[in-house]
């Protein structure tokens, strides 16, 4: 491939690429899902005060709602606050420029793996592919830190090909690959395993004369980079996600498959739970391999998903069978058979002990061998054609086909999204904030606290004073940050309380009352005497919320 | 193992069902069987029990149509005018049950769906995007493509569509053990391997025939003998002498999980 049409190709791709995700990128989805808000809320008080909003100096992992947050998003977060304000653009500015970033390296990536008569084609599909992905595109535009995750997993793998031949690489891979670590919960199952299988594939180059001080750098840097996390890895803050989640936890009670009325022995037999355990952990792992959830449903969760869109698109489904046929029979590919298949069986291990059903967001390493799989597929029918008559058709019927591809992600990220999943992302309490903004600070407003997070939301948009919010909001001393786990059920924010609506108390005196429309219903309004002020509508004119006024006798 | 694995998918058949609804959906296997006997023996009439299958399901009207199209470059029919002979067969029998069939099928608009078509259209800002997203064919599309997918997806075959159980009518049977998993896509990795074109034929033949079926819950036993084929396939490739190790600590694990998943058929079902 000529220098010039490489250059023109990775400009060609990057720009689709910036297109799709900076394209109203604060405003659609037009809510901030609350780990959003908190994520920015986080950096801004340790931008204004050195400390989170529970008052902790840099924490090594952020308290949140009922887990804890990882920190590389919030410490991306701080510097770019002075720069562009606290706003929704802001928070999820990181993860566009990361999601680009991801494309660069994949590039590099693929190129450093594939032998070099395909490496041109494969690299540049890969990128294409990442580029229009739904999967991709979804966290790039939101504030997730799997997103920012993907990125130093990428760039980490990279490094640690590269290093095969320059060893001086080896250090980098091992802090990338830290970082990445840190920076998600599922990373911390996927990167150990990942190194270990490394290791073991390439130890008579890692262990060789040249490489080896090379190799004890790296372990050094990743200490030095995880030895924080590691000083609270028992914590019950740091394990709390873990315990929560897993489906071998032993706090859950019962295990999916039980038979119930079973008696005695027969019960030990037939409702055995290691049986039942491993049955379900290969019936979710394999869910992450199912064509029905990469290319037809994606994830159940609505706010992981677009509407009308799973992970990838339908047409992608040939390629995906050939390239992965390919991938398991062809040996020439080398590196990259290697690289695919390794990372295609592990990537969905974090995810696949987890209860929910076909997690994109902790499978999200997986986007990477799956647009490598479906390069190849594409790549793999390119070559079976011989006539040049069949390849410009091809051509032509490719560029159709990304076309479509990228109206559909217009329809389903900007139209579709905003009209049927604004509940899902929060929507709403932008127009609450920007109505307590409009009175003055004598107004008094209790916030219903039936939704989760009201809090954060509304400490985002008011800008509210971190260090106020650590006076009026105490819950817990530095020394119990990680372990003490009970949360506060209101918040003061100056005029605003967030807590329950008591009908009777909260009616005594001259006040608004916000809510949603089950907290504050029209019989309510009707009962307790209560003046509606405002609605505010989803895109869909559902009711978000409601804003009365007491009228206290 | 192939004895084990072929007895889950007819015996939860069997337990939840009555024995007409029961022998209604096993004839059509049965008969797809007698085809590949027939066609074992390269008997030139092995495509005629599958004639028989949409009299006895009508949701298999396309069945046949789809054998007898995958089954033109197949070296027991020699001669043109028997390759034609059946494709006219397959449109005849369509034809015949065309409206009963349409009433079974994914080309059943409902009200609603038709209407939330419509309600889409207007968050479009031109006709043109909102048309090309936005129409009918798009429901059809839509449930035909939800078919298919399910019909391709493992779970349904190994976990009952567990963990995504709810996206669709069906009986959630156990189907087969979920460690025939690992034959199974050994099996179809070695595709080319399978002397017996026929059965991966049939097998691509059921998936697109029930795709357009409105719920295809039952009359998918149809794909049970095809599926059992590539099972085979893959166990075979287990039993080569590379692989000998791990073919016999794999079967030890297979009957010892198979048969306390029988045992929870009879406990599920009974």
């Amino acid at each position: 491939m000529k220098k010039y049409t490489k250059t023109i190709l990775f400009t060609f791709i990057i720009s689709i690429a910036v297109i799709v995700r900076f394209y109203k990128l604060g405003d659609a989805p037009a809510g901030l899902y609350l780990d959003e808000a908190s994520l920015g809320y986080s950096a801004y008080s340790i931008l204004e005060t050195g400390k989170d909003e529970f008052g902790k100096i840099l924490p090594i992992a952020f308290r949140s709602f009922s887990d804890f947050k990882t920190p590389i998003y919030t410490y991306i977060l701080v510097p770019l606050i002075p720069v562009f304000g606290l706003t929704k653009f802001t928070v999820r500015f990181p993860s566009f420029i990361l999601s680009i970033l991801t494309l660069f390296f994949l590039y590099l990536l693929i190129n450093e793996i594939t032998p070099k008569k395909h490496s041109g084609p494969i690299a540049f599909l890969s990128m294409l592919l990442l580029a229009i992905s739904p999967w991709h595109i979804l966290f790039a535009r939101s504030a997730f830190e799997c997103n920012v995750a993907l990125f130093f997993f990428t760039a980490g793998s990279f490094f640690f090909f590269k290093s095969l031949k320059i060893p001086k690489y080896l250090p980098l891979s091992a802090g990338f690959l830290a970082i990445s670590l840190i920076a998600y919960h599922a990373q911390r199952i996927l990167i150990p395993i990942l190194g270990a299988i490394l290791f073991v594939k390439y130890k008579s180059i890692l262990t060789s004369k040249i490489h080896i001080r090379y190799l004890v750098l790296s372990i050094l840097v990743a200490i030095a980079i995880l030895l924080p996390t590691i000083s609270i890895i028992n914590t019950p803050g740091f394990l709390a996600r873990a315990s929560g989640l897993n489906i071998f936890s032993q706090e859950r009670p019962t295990t999916s498959g039980m038979i119930s009325d079973i008696p005695g022995n027969l019960n030990y037999l037939i409702n055995n739970r290691y049986y039942l355990l491993l049955k379900e952990f290969s019936s979710l792992y394999v869910a992450y391999f199912s064509p029905r959830n990469l290319f037809s449903l994606g994830d159940y969760d609505k706010r992981a998903s677009y509407p009308e869109l799973a992970t990838f698109f339908v047409w992608q489904l040939p390629f995906y069978l050939l390239g992965l046929y390919k991938l398991v029979k062809e040996k020439e590919l080398k590196e990259l058979r290697f690289f695919g298949l390794t990372y295609f069986l592990i990537s969905p291990l974090p995810a696949a002990v987890t209860r929910d059903p076909y997690s994109s967001i902790r499978s999200l390493q997986m986007v990477i061998p799956l647009v490598i799989i479906i390069s190849l597929g594409i790549y793999a029918c390119w070559q079976m054609l011989k006539s040049v008559l069949f390849k410009y058709t091809a051509i032509g019927a490719f560029l159709i086909i990304i076309i479509y591809s990228l109206t559909k992600l217009y329809s389903s990220v900007i139209i579709l999204n905003e009209y049927h999943r604004a509940q899902e992302w929060n929507y709403g309490w932008q127009d609450v904030a920007e109505f307590i903004k409009g009175k003055d600070s004598q107004t008094m407003f209790v916030v219903d606290t039936a939704r989760q997070g009201p809090y954060i939301e509304l400490a985002f948009f008011l800008k509210h004073n971190p260090s106020k919010f650590q006076k009026e909001n105490f819950e817990v001393t530095p020394e119990e940050y990680y372990v003490k786990m009970d949360r506060r059920s209101s918040w003061n924010l100056g005029n605003v309380t967030i807590k329950p609506i008591e009908w009777g108390l909260d009616l005594n005196k001259k006040q608004f009352l916000i809510g949603d429309s089950l907290a504050i219903s029209d019989e309510q309004i009707k009962n307790h005497n209560l003046t509606l002020v405002k609605d505010i509508l989803y895109p869909n004119k559902g009711i978000a919320f409601r804003i009365v006024e007491t009228n206290p006798k | 193992m192939v004895i084990t694995t072929s007895i889950f998918w007819p015996l939860g058949l069997f337990l939840t069902n009555n024995s007409h609804d029961f022998i209604t959906y096993l004839t059509p296997s049965l008969l797809l069987s007698i085809s590949f006997i027939l066609n074992y023996k390269r008997n030139r009439y092995f495509l005629l029990p599958i004639v028989i299958i949409p009299l006895i399901d009508i949701k298999l009207t396309l069945f046949p149509l789809f054998i007898f199209l995958f089954s033109l470059f197949n070296k027991n029919i020699k001669t043109l005018q028997s390759k034609l002979f059946f494709i006219i067969i397959g449109i005849l029998i369509i034809f015949f049950n065309r409206y009963n069939f349409q009433q079974n099928s994914v080309f059943k608009l409902e009200y609603e769906a038709k209407q939330e078509v419509l309600r889409e259209i207007h968050l479009y800002p031109n006709p043109f995007l909102a048309r090309t997203f936005q129409n009918k064919g798009r429901i059809v599309l839509d449930k035909l493509s939800d078919n298919f997918f399910a019909l391709i997806d493992p779970g349904n075959y190994f976990f009952s569509f567990h963990p995504r159980e709810g996206n669709i009518i069906n009986q959630n049977l156990v189907k087969l053990p979920f460690l025939s998993l690992i034959p199974v896509v050994i099996g179809l990795l070695n595709i080319k391997k399978i002397k017996y074109d026929f059965a991966v034929i049939s097998l691509i033949a059921g998936v697109f025939s029930l795709s357009f079926v409105e719920i295809f819950d039952r009359s998918d036993f149809i794909l049970w003998l095809p599926i059992l084929i590539i099972f085979t396939n893959g166990v075979n490739i287990l039993r080569l002498r590379q692989y000998r190790f791990i073919y016999t600590t794999f079967s030890f694990l297979f009957i010892g999980f198979s048969l306390l998943e029988l045992l929870r058929i009879i406990h599920i079902y009974r």
